[in-house]
């Protein structure tokens, strides 16, 4: 009797070493594969929903003081190929665009992108997406390619009115009058007497 | 008798036992990691919901305020007040808002206001000396032409300001100059539609004399422009009559957020000059 119990004792210390065994091969081969939350998605989430707020509150913090305006305004109405104040870099719309240090230097929201995303290895566009005719058309201030697939977006609306003035030359109306062709991308597209046209600025950051 | 048979049988069960329980304790944790991604997933998309709601309604009240001030210097006397088409319910505004937002988010955006307080606007040429009373100052607005050694000057219970134009395309205030032929110098604010290339600043701080509770304000001088005042129950003694008319002092509106995870709609009184009534 006593060498049955024994035995017994024994199968069940098998059995249970057996399973253990079985577990921890399962266990280490579903780590190779992405399941876990922490492996998978919050981390990588996390990141990126820092990276969208980042974006936004730069946003948000530039146009405290109309300056993400003055922005939107800086055009060249000379024949200067440099439409964007002191752009240099041929943008994908025929337009030449900022690098990102040019960006800093001419705007807030360049310095902080610059200092928060450009200085820490990524890469950003800015886009202006506004109403043109009933459709809508972007135009870039800063183009660094193809945004990757894990991009994250933010945007804010700009609105421009008839009366402001385009930055980089101060004694014109941004609203075209005859005399005055300034190639400005952005055009009237309200029938009201004092908004322009509505402006969003995104920032992609990948 | 335990033959050596049956308890090869009993050991092949233990083993099939061990590893249908360890699956079934695999199986528990897969379903709790889905469980926890697919929540983990569904909170960050709520939360950045919440979080883009916040800033489209920070945006409309911005844009609203923004649109009222603007509407208050430039409708004139001859408008009638009551219709205000940038920003009422039909306007332009709230339409073309919700065009844009709804062509890169997955929102709908509505907005309806309305005006709820009058403000007395004032406009009058800048000749001889203007004394104005008044219980709220909501914006005072000197729009000025450039000309050789001229200049204005504004006086306030605490504060005064010297804005002096020494030649035809630029002003000067305490050694900031702005280069510009017809500049406007917003006298609450500080803001100027121009900005000073050197020291904005430090103009910012010099041009900003007047608070919204400043009962009295004198301004003389020789610049040639025109005033703009708004403000609440105003009295403005001046050589020449000048114009007025009703102005918009605070909005009520009504702004609906709608996307697939977050809708809410706001019902608020918005100030335009400040949070003061």
């Amino acid at each position: 009797m006593t060498g049955n119990t024994d035995r017994g004792q024994a199968y069940t210390l098998e059995g249970f070493v057996s399973a253990m065994v079985v577990l921890m091969a399962v266990l280490f081969a579903l780590q190779s594969v992405v399941i876990t939350p922490t492996s998978g998605g919050l981390s990588d989430r996390s990141v990126q929903a820092q990276l969208q707020q980042e974006a936004q509150d730069a946003l948000v913090v530039s146009d405290q003081d109309g300056n993400l305006s003055e922005t939107i305004r800086n055009w060249n109405t000379d024949d200067d190929p440099e439409k964007f104040h002191k752009a240099t870099v041929p943008g994908p719309d025929g337009n030449r665009t900022y690098n990102t240090t040019e960006f800093a230097d001419q705007s807030r929201l360049g310095g902080i992108l610059e200092q928060r995303f450009a200085d820490n290895g990524y890469s950003y566009n800015v886009e202006l997406i506004y109403e043109n005719d009933g459709e809508f058309n972007t135009t870039y201030l800063v183009y660094q390619g193809a945004p990757s697939p894990d991009a994250v977006t933010a945007s804010y609306v700009v609105t421009l009115y008839e009366n402001n003035i385009l930055t980089a030359d101060k004694s014109k109306q941004i609203e075209l009058t005859e005399s005055e062709d300034h190639d400005y991308p952005i055009s009237h597209e309200t029938d009201t007497e004092l908004v322009y046209n509505i402006v969003e600025v995104r920032v992609i950051v990948w | 008798m335990v033959t050596p048979n049956a308890r090869r049988n009993r050991g092949q069960v233990i083993l099939i036992g061990a590893i249908t329980l360890a699956f079934i304790l695999l199986g528990i944790v897969v379903v709790f990691n889905g469980v926890l991604y697919t929540e983990t997933l569904s909170e960050s998309a709520t939360s950045q919901s919440t979080a883009d709601a916040e800033v489209v309604e920070q945006e409309v009240e911005r844009n609203l305020v923004e649109i009222a001030h603007r509407w208050n210097l430039e409708t004139g006397p001859e408008t009638n007040p009551s219709k205000f088409k940038s920003i009422d319910n039909s306007g332009e505004f709230a339409y073309q808002y919700r065009n844009t937002t709804a062509n890169s988010r997955s929102t709908i955006v509505s907005i309806e206001s309305n005006r709820k307080d009058t403000a007395n606007v004032v406009r009058n040429e800048t000749s001889g000396s203007v004394n104005i009373s008044s219980d709220r100052v909501g914006s005072f607005v000197l729009d000025l032409d450039a000309d050789s050694n001229d200049h204005i000057g504004v006086k306030t219970s605490n504060s005064s300001v010297t804005i002096n134009s020494p030649d035809s395309d630029s002003f000067n205030i305490n050694g900031c100059e702005i280069n510009g032929e017809d500049v406007r110098f917003d006298l609450v604010t500080g803001d100027t539609n121009i900005r000073s290339e050197s020291c904005d600043e430090q103009l910012k701080k010099d041009l900003s004399i007047i608070n919204n509770n400043d009962p009295e304000i004198t301004f003389s001088g020789d610049l040639v422009g025109n005033y703009y005042i708004i403000a609440k129950n105003m009295t403005v003694h001046s050589p020449s009559s000048p114009e007025d008319w009703e102005g918009i002092w605070s909005l009520e509106a009504v702004i609906t957020y709608k996307s697939s995870d977050v809708s809410f709609q706001r019902d608020d009184t918005i100030n335009v000059y400040g949070d003061n009534e």
